[in-house]
């Protein structure tokens, strides 16, 4: 429900002119057109900043097969080695993000056995599958990715979906050719979460926390049986139970709790189980909580910020510019909240706490945007590059394969036209795993491309289809619904209103003209990968189930 | 631009309560009273007397005491200073209240769903209340641990709240509401005040069982064992079996009170304390023989149907009776002024003063199991003192400054406007809701009503 709530931080969708493969390299003889001619490349003359406050110039850098093989002044180039010229460009690593849930779908729940008992549900139903790897609910090729590619970002933290508390685990995915399944570690963590089945044992976070103490408490014994049995004879064998086999690497220390935490309290929630069951813990989606840090330094946890950073309250309908002395202390007191938040990640710099970023309910159009923001207040440069990169690296252990521009490397890098944190700055290109990525830098890019999505339902009258367009308008998600003309005259539009949408869900309504009637619509559902399953409410008269798919936003 | 503004608000900021902006405050602090009424509770009142804390705890109490000159000296002449107030059954700053989803979860505490930033916490103390009994819900045959509080309104972390000497305790819940949420709510048992029973023995009977499972394992008697699986909600009854935690139980009706008792004296549970108990004035001299008493309502009834024997000369009936009593909230709007739910035994009842008193100090934290640290003025308890400009039972009186070992944490003079700890900075102002359902017995649980059950049943406790 919380995450439909924050649907006000609307997932805007920019422009797709991204994801395409450089055509004209593409191989004649190739019928399906999607061979690359070479997978060398040579960068030359550029200015590259390795790893966070480096900065080495007029470099050249080798890359081949996804691997970097080469950085120097004067390499020997191979024949097969494309070029790309970046004098008065800045070469980046790629950027990793954590915690991202973009082509990732939830794992089908069965129906409710008739005798089920909600104080005693089956796991499943509760929202408890933690053996459930993300890369088996995880879709390359779902067109957002593109998008996030485009912004810099070349290695994703998928976590995995579902309707509880322990969704599953997660892995970390390259940005690639979405035609590999683009693993780059599989297993990384234990994913979970306060947010559970509304009315199933638990539903609420002190089920949860008692839930969690006897899972791993049984983990533990289940283990020990396990053992048990293994060396000595006259031992019952232990039954197999996958939930608690999940927890037994999390118990013996091998991967971490990557824990989700909404508020300040949730973080000492956790923090509390921690010290208890003393496991290691990764805190993710934090935006709030400065006098939390001495806690969570103590408990050396790792640390995962929220780059989504709330409207500035000043610039809201509701502020008022006055003499009245006691509004102007509310939005005072609103301001400084506001201003702490902006402020958090250098609070925790300050403290020599490494972090990395997630992306969690960040509309695309801000990713860069907030980037400025939190350096324009009190993050150092490197400490924000830091946190897109060594960090995120170090802390699921692919400090040696990503994270920096280094011979031996993965091939991921972004090429600049400008520092990273400079509002000129535009991508040229993107390299995830060795491809080339390649973006228009002018200023007349448009940013307002649409998101497709082909509608089917059935109304009685038979079955209809149609599309849903969204698009970003004035940073506002906005968009037209056609549908089959009740008087049997082809397809009419109208638009879409009270529209909502984030990651996992969308909802609108739209009025249809039927003779001199105007009849009320309005459709609800979840998404899920890239379909929508919901219902369509016409009136109060019926609600039918309506079913839709995205379509890939265009391509260059 | 409206981001010129900004040197207005952060010069207006400055003048925001101190209390906010401070480091987190600390938990033990020293001062001396000077020349009060102390209302000791345990050994009468001592009239122009000073009180002195040093270090959180009362060091000495006596007339023109010597103390180093650099402790804090409150002048209270002419003013009446009395044990922090206790609140032996309450919902504020909490969370959730209700896991409402099975009719017994002893494995969840509430000491994991602390919210140090309600503000709540700050109106309890502008009512003298130092301690609160933060409690798991009535939706429950047997419900959640609960964990005893201290008000220390500024610390940003839950834990910073406990009271850590004080004992486990446990919500039971009898009657309509767990029949409600889960047999009428859900078709499971408890469907009538016989399933509650039948409920609450199958956990004791389950918890033995378990018990002697865990011990057959560990004393190694038996080969070829392997561990058996691991029960928090059994772990739980065991201990309350075992003494080791206090019952804290939701009841109304004698006959179910009556049941209760029957049940612990069976199963050799004597560590029981019934919460509202509206005709407990029915069976006084059971309550008195068999438990550790009763905490009610002054006179509060009549909203729902369980609820409509009762009155208010119950507390000074219980009393008289030799029920050991206390009067809580069960509000976060009644515990600001408990003094005055006290003083009600005295229209009700004339009780005497430290009869009255008695039943908002020492009762509730015997009941609670603090007594030895906190409820009455005595060297060596905790300085939790309560400051009021008249005798706490007049109906004029005020608190004017509440102490929690030593440290300060209500002051009438430094009141501001705005006391919140935490501000959301999406929204301007926060939602307000003027009916009161927060705080209350029944929390987190309207999920399983339909629209008959809620209109039916429009009630809080």
């Amino acid at each position: 429900m919380t995450d439909y709530l924050l649907s006000t931080y609307r997932i805007f969708f920019i422009s797709a002119i991204c994801g395409f493969w450089m055509g004209h390299l593409q191989a004649q003889s190739d019928p399906s057109g999607t061979k690359r001619v070479t997978d060398t490349y040579i960068i030359k003359g550029a200015t590259i900043i390795p790893e966070p406050g480096t900065l080495l110039q007029d470099q050249q850098i080798l890359f081949e097969n996804g691997m970097i093989k080469a950085i120097g002044k004067n390499l020997s180039v191979p024949s097969n080695a494309q070029e790309i010229k970046a004098d008065s460009l800045f070469v980046y690593p790629g950027l990793i993000e954590l915690a991202n849930k973009t082509g990732v779908s939830k794992p089908t729940i069965p129906d409710r056995p008739e005798d089920f008992n909600p104080s005693s549900p089956p796991p499943l139903f509760a929202g408890i599958h933690p053996y459930e790897s993300v890369l088996d609910h995880y879709d390359p090729n779902f067109s957002h990715n593109a998008e996030w590619r485009k912004l810099g970002i070349t290695i994703s933290h998928k976590i995995p979906m579902g309707e509880g508390f322990l969704p599953g685990q997660t892995a970390l995915v390259v940005y690639g050719n979405p035609e590999y399944p683009n693993r780059v570690k599989d297993k990384t963590s234990l994913y979970a979460r306060f947010h559970t089945v509304s009315g199933l044992y638990p539903s609420t976070s002190m089920g949860v926390m008692a839930k969690l103490r006897e899972l791993m408490e049984n983990s533990r014994l289940l283990e020990e049986h396990q053992n048990l049995f293994a060396s000595a004879s006259g031992i019952r064998r232990p039954e197999r139970d996958k939930v608690l086999e999940a927890f037994i690497p999390v118990m013996r220390g091998e991967i971490p709790f990557l824990f989700e935490v909404g508020s300040e309290l949730d973080i000492h929630k956790i923090l509390r189980l921690q010290e208890e069951l003393d496991f290691k813990l990764i805190l993710t989606g934090i935006e709030e909580g400065e006098s939390s840090i001495p806690a969570i330094q103590k408990a050396g946890v790792g640390v995962v910020l929220n780059i989504n950073l709330p409207e500035d309250p000043s610039e809201k309908d509701d502020w008022q510019d006055g003499e009245e002395e006691e509004i102007n202390q509310l939005q005072s007191r609103v301001m400084v909240a506001y201003q702490a938040r902006l402020a958090l990640a250098s609070k925790f710099e300050e403290a020599g706490i490494p972090f990395a970023f997630s992306t969690k309910h960040l509309s695309k159009d801000r990713f860069h945007k907030n980037l400025r923001l939190l350096v324009e207040n009190g993050l150092s440069q490197e400490g924000a590059l830091s946190a897109l990169t060594v960090n995120p690296a170090k802390m699921y252990g692919i400090e040696k394969i990503a994270g920096s521009i280094a011979e031996g490397k993965m091939a991921n890098m972004i090429v600049t036209t400008d520092s990273l944190f400079s509002e000129k700055m535009k991508i040229k290109y993107v390299i995830a795993d060795g491809y080339l990525f390649e973006y228009k830098t002018d200023d007349d890019t448009d940013d307002h491309t649409e998101e497709t999505w082909e509608y089917e339902t059935s109304t009685g009258a038979g079955k209809s289809t149609g599309t849903i367009k969204l698009y970003t308008d004035d940073g506002k998600t906005k968009g037209h619904i056609t549908y089959d003309d009740p008087h049997g005259t082809g397809k009419k539009t109208a638009k879409l209103q009270k529209l909502k949408k984030n990651t996992d869900r969308m909802s609108f309504e739209f009025n249809v003209l039927a003779g001199d009637k105007n009849l009320e619509i309005k459709v609800d559902g979840t998404i899920s990968g890239s379909t929508f399953k919901g219902t369509m409410q016409i009136m109060d008269l019926k609600s039918v189930t309506f079913v839709a798919r995205i379509i890939e936003s265009p391509k260059k | 631009m409206r981001h010129s503004l900004l040197p207005l608000i952060i010069s207006l900021w400055v003048l925001v309560p101190a209390l906010v902006l401070a480091n987190e405050p600390p938990q033990k602090g020293s001062v001396i009273i000077r020349n009060g009424n102390l209302l000791t509770i345990t050994n009468g009142v001592l009239e122009n007397t000073d009180l002195w804390i040093e270090n959180g705890v009362i060091k000495r109490i006596g007339k023109e005491l010597n103390v180093p000159s650099d402790i804090p000296s409150v002048d209270a002449n002419g003013k009446y200073v009395m044990p922090g107030i206790i609140d032996a059954h309450s919902h504020i700053a909490l969370e959730s209240v209700n896991e409402a989803t099975s009719p017994i979860t002893a494995e969840v505490q509430m000491a994991d769903v602390v919210n140090p930033f309600d503000v709540s916490i700050y109106r309890a103390l502008a009512g003298g209340v130092t301690i609160s009994h933060a409690m798991h819900g009535s939706a429950n045959a047997i419900g959640g641990q609960n964990v005893t509080l201290k008000h220390r309104y500024g610390s940003k972390s839950p834990s910073e709240l406990f009271m850590k000497e004080a004992p486990r305790t446990i919500k039971f819940a009898l009657g309509e509401n767990p029949t409600r949420v889960h047999g009428r709510g859900k078709n499971l048992q408890p469907k009538s005040r016989m399933g509650v029973e039948a409920v609450i023995r199958n956990g004791f009977e389950e918890a033995k069982q378990y018990a002697k499972k865990w011990e057959t394992f560990k004393s190694g008697k038996e080969t070829g064992q392997s561990p058996p699986s691991f029960n928090l909600r059994l772990e739980t009854l065991r201990d309350v079996l075992e003494g080791k935690i206090i019952i804290h139980c939701h009841s109304y009706r004698a006959d179910e009170i009556y049941m209760l008792i029957e049940l612990c004296k069976e199963y050799g549970i004597d560590k029981i304390v019934f919460s509202h108990v509206n005709e407990g004035f029915k069976v006084a001299p059971e309550l008195a023989k068999y438990t550790m008493g009763a905490s009610v309502f002054s006179d509060w009834w009549a909203y729902k149907f369980e609820v409509y024997y009762s009155t208010a000369y119950n507390a000074a009936i219980l009393v008289r009776n030799g029920v050991l009593t206390s009067v809580n909230s069960d509000s976060g709007e009644v515990i600001r002024h408990l003094y005055h739910e006290a003083g009600k035994s005295q229209k009700y009842g004339d009780l005497s003063n430290e009869e009255a008193l008695s039943l908002i100090t020492i009762n509730p934290a015997i009941q609670l199991g603090i007594d030895q640290w906190v409820g009455s003025l005595e060297e060596g308890k905790h300085g939790d003192i309560a400051i009021f400009n008249q005798h706490p039972l007049s109906i004029y009186a005020i608190p004017e400054m509440t102490f929690i070992e030593g440290v300060k944490y209500f002051d009438r003079s430094e009141d501001e406007a705005d006391q919140r700890l935490k501000v959301d900075p999406t929204e301007k102002v926060e939602t307000v809701y003027l009916h009161q359902e927060t705080h209350n017995c029944m929390r987190d649980v309207d999920f399983f009503f339909t629209n008959f059950g809620r209109n039916l049943f429009e009630h809080k406790h």
